[in-house]
């Protein structure tokens, strides 16, 4: 089954490209600032939050809107993906009662366009850092924390979208569940606040550990614990595996259920 | 070489209301309801062959079909599918308004089946063929929609497919359209491609496909030549109809409300068949046979019948008098029981409703009495005459005339 996942993906690869790229034409086509609203949202949420944070609650970080921003736009990618890959067979339910190609292509082609506009974003946010912070050695592994995240993303959206199709209120779970999910992440805060008795639960949350990644990536500073990071990479091949099962049993059936 | 073959097909569909809730799933199983859409079919098809599939709406054309392209599974059984296969169950799939045409053929394409490369040898030829000029550069929301239908036809007909699936695709687009949509697939035809389609065009069905597959509440009722298929599923289509709305005969037992004049009291007016035996169905083959039976009131007096048509609408078709009739008409005509024929000849009606009043009139055609809505006649379509033609055919009456064509030069 993985094996045919793997293959039918090849095969299609073209319509995953296309797919990818209509997704990118026709989110920024008409918005008059384009792609530059991808980066921007980031950037707006970061400076309200940067407010209350830096003014009001007064997290003990140095260069608390790099910290955030390091954080807030592999989030960004990650809840967006989330919510709208969920939600890409129903909102594509003409051409999968339609046409026949293999339909992990409509979520996986969402989680691509918005990861696309994630590495512009963290392309734009370097200069940034290289003024305010410094730039070290462990960037080389950003690409890994890129590609770890999108493979954690794309196992959960298989899995969510895959009982999207049938069930109407798993949509409305996952969007509670990323607004829940968004404060047990050290997103806003940084992993030293979490109280020490909770944090090997807490670094059970895999997003901690890619978060964790990024961070130590961009800006240096702690590397990302052991732990974190083994929970993170186990849980994330879990997780895409059976993402992989569940919606190639599932799929045959899309069609009728849509 | 079979291409397709389809085994024991069956498809079953669940049907409740709305989609259900995760949340409950997990306490409450969902009960629903199960409708076969498809039972016990099979199916061959051989390599070349241009085969149409016709039915009722919701008799499971469509969802074979889509067993065929590969959108849906079939619960029971198996379908081997040798070659490729490109299915047109809809023209321009996955359209994107907000994408040009030309971006539109990308992406179109790609869903079809072809690969960027394949596509882009195929350009130039895709944007002739769709002929819409400098719109190919212009969003897709801009078209009106026969340059939409145009531009997924364009695409689609370049796939380079074995097999091609096609399902109502001919019944969008002006004629000019429909005849380049004709064209290609004769040219498919040419080249040896098998072509599966569905249609309730009738007369394209009989005209461009060899055999036909007629499927009727999911099972198949009758696999065979085109034309014959579709004939016996005209049939069964007429046959469809309340006959309960039909008068076949009318009989005045009591007396009292007969229609009458001075010389005469219609007793009975009734359908028969050449044998004189009464009839229920009727179809635009069939000759039939208005009798009417009338007492003479008495010795020696008068007496002639008018039968006359009506359609549906209430517009008269025609009246005949039987004034031509040698054995009694214009002579006395003792007390007594008789019985007037009016044959119709087969192939002069067309189908449809007829209503038929009688009007009964004396010497010198005064003394009369016009009965509306004698009877109500149900004319089903007949179709062996119908030669290679399937459609429709306008007007009250379906003659059969003589047509004859010679060389002037």
């Amino acid at each position: 089954m993985i094996i045919v996942f793997f293959k039918q993906l090849y095969e299609r690869r073209d319509l995953l490209l296309a797919l990818t790229t209509k997704e990118l034409k026709t989110r920024y086509k008409s918005a008059f600032l384009g792609f530059l609203w991808a980066f921007l949202n980031p950037l707006l949420q970061m400076a309200v939050l940067s407010v209350v944070f830096m003014l009001i609650v007064r997290i003990p970080v140095q260069n608390y809107s790099l910290f955030l921003f390091c954080g807030l736009l592999p989030w960004t990618f990650f809840s967006q993906s989330l919510i709208s890959g969920t939600g890409s067979l129903t909102a594509n339910r003409d051409l999968i009662k339609k046409a026949a190609f293999p339909r992990e292509i409509l979520p996986l082609s969402v989680i691509l366009s918005n990861a696309i506009n994630l590495i512009l974003s963290l392309a734009l946010l370097l200069p940034a850092i290289l003024i305010f912070a410094n730039i070290s050695w462990p960037l080389i592994l950003l690409p890994f924390a890129i590609l770890l995240h999108i493979i954690f993303t794309a196992g959960l959206v298989l899995i969510a979208s895959s009982l999207d199709i049938y069930y109407r209120d798993v949509s409305f779970i996952i969007q509670a569940l990323t607004m829940a999910w968004f404060y047990l992440t050290p997103i806003i805060y940084p992993l030293s606040m979490v109280p020490q008795r909770f944090v090997d639960l807490y670094a059970a949350n895999p997003m901690v550990g890619i978060i964790s990644l990024y961070r130590f990536a961009l800006l240096g500073g702690d590397a990302p614990t052991f732990f974190a990071l083994a929970a993170s990479m186990i849980l994330t091949a879990i997780l895409f595996i059976f993402g992989i099962i569940i919606f190639k049993k599932r799929e045959p059936f899309f069609a009728d259920w849509i | 070489m079979i291409m397709v073959q389809a085994k024991n097909l069956g498809k079953k569909y669940s049907v409740s209301r709305g989609r259900p809730l995760f949340l409950k799933s997990i306490f409450k199983p969902q009960v629903c309801d199960e409708i076969w859409a498809l039972k016990d079919v099979n199916l061959e098809i051989n390599a070349g062959e241009i085969i149409g599939i016709i039915g009722k709406n919701g008799s499971g054309k469509s969802t074979l079909l889509k067993i065929l392209a590969g959108i849906t599974k079939p619960t029971l059984g198996t379908v081997a599918i040798n070659g490729r296969v490109a299915s047109l169950i809809e023209l321009g799939a996955g359209f994107q308004a907000d994408l040009t045409g030309r971006e539109n053929i990308y992406l179109n394409g790609t869903i079809l089946g072809l690969t960027k490369r394949e596509i882009s040898r195929r350009i130039g030829h895709i944007i002739r063929f769709a002929d819409i000029g400098n719109f190919i550069d212009v969003p897709v929301k801009k078209y009106s929609s026969g340059m939409t239908v145009r531009l997924g036809f364009s695409v689609a007909s370049h796939l380079d497919p074995e097999i091609l699936l096609l399902d109502e695709v001919l019944a969008v687009g002006d004629a000019a359209f429909q005849k380049k949509c004709l064209d290609k697939i004769a040219e498919f035809k040419k080249s040896g491609k098998t072509i599966i389609f569905v249609s309730h065009d009738l007369n394209q069905v009989a005209n461009i496909c060899e055999r036909a597959v007629w499927i009727e509440d999911g099972k198949i009722k009758k696999n065979g030549s085109s034309r014959e298929v579709v004939n016996s599923y005209l049939g069964s289509v007429s046959e469809g109809f309340e006959t309960e709305l039909t008068i076949m005969s009318k009989d005045w037992a009591n007396g009292s409300t007969e229609p009458q004049n001075q010389s005469a009291s219609v007793k009975k007016v009734s359908v028969k068949n050449l044998e004189g035996k009464p009839v229920n169905k009727l179809s635009t083959n069939d000759s039939f046979n208005i009798e009417i039976e009338f007492e003479t009131k008495e010795e020696n007096v008068f007496c002639g019948m008018t039968v006359i048509f009506y359609d549906n609408g209430g517009n008269c078709v025609f009246g005949t008098i039987g004034n031509h009739e040698s054995n009694w008409y214009g002579k006395p005509m003792p007390k007594g029981r008789y019985v007037s024929v009016c044959r119709i000849p087969a192939n002069f009606f067309n189908d449809g409703w007829f209503d038929v009043s009688l009007n009964l009139f004396g010497r010198h055609f005064i003394d009369s009495c016009m009965t509306h809505k004698v009877l109500r006649l149900r004319i089903l379509d007949g179709s062996e005459v119908r030669g290679d033609y399937y459609g429709r055919y306008d007007g009250t009456v379906r003659p059969l005339f003589d047509w004859s064509t010679r060389r002037k030069s």
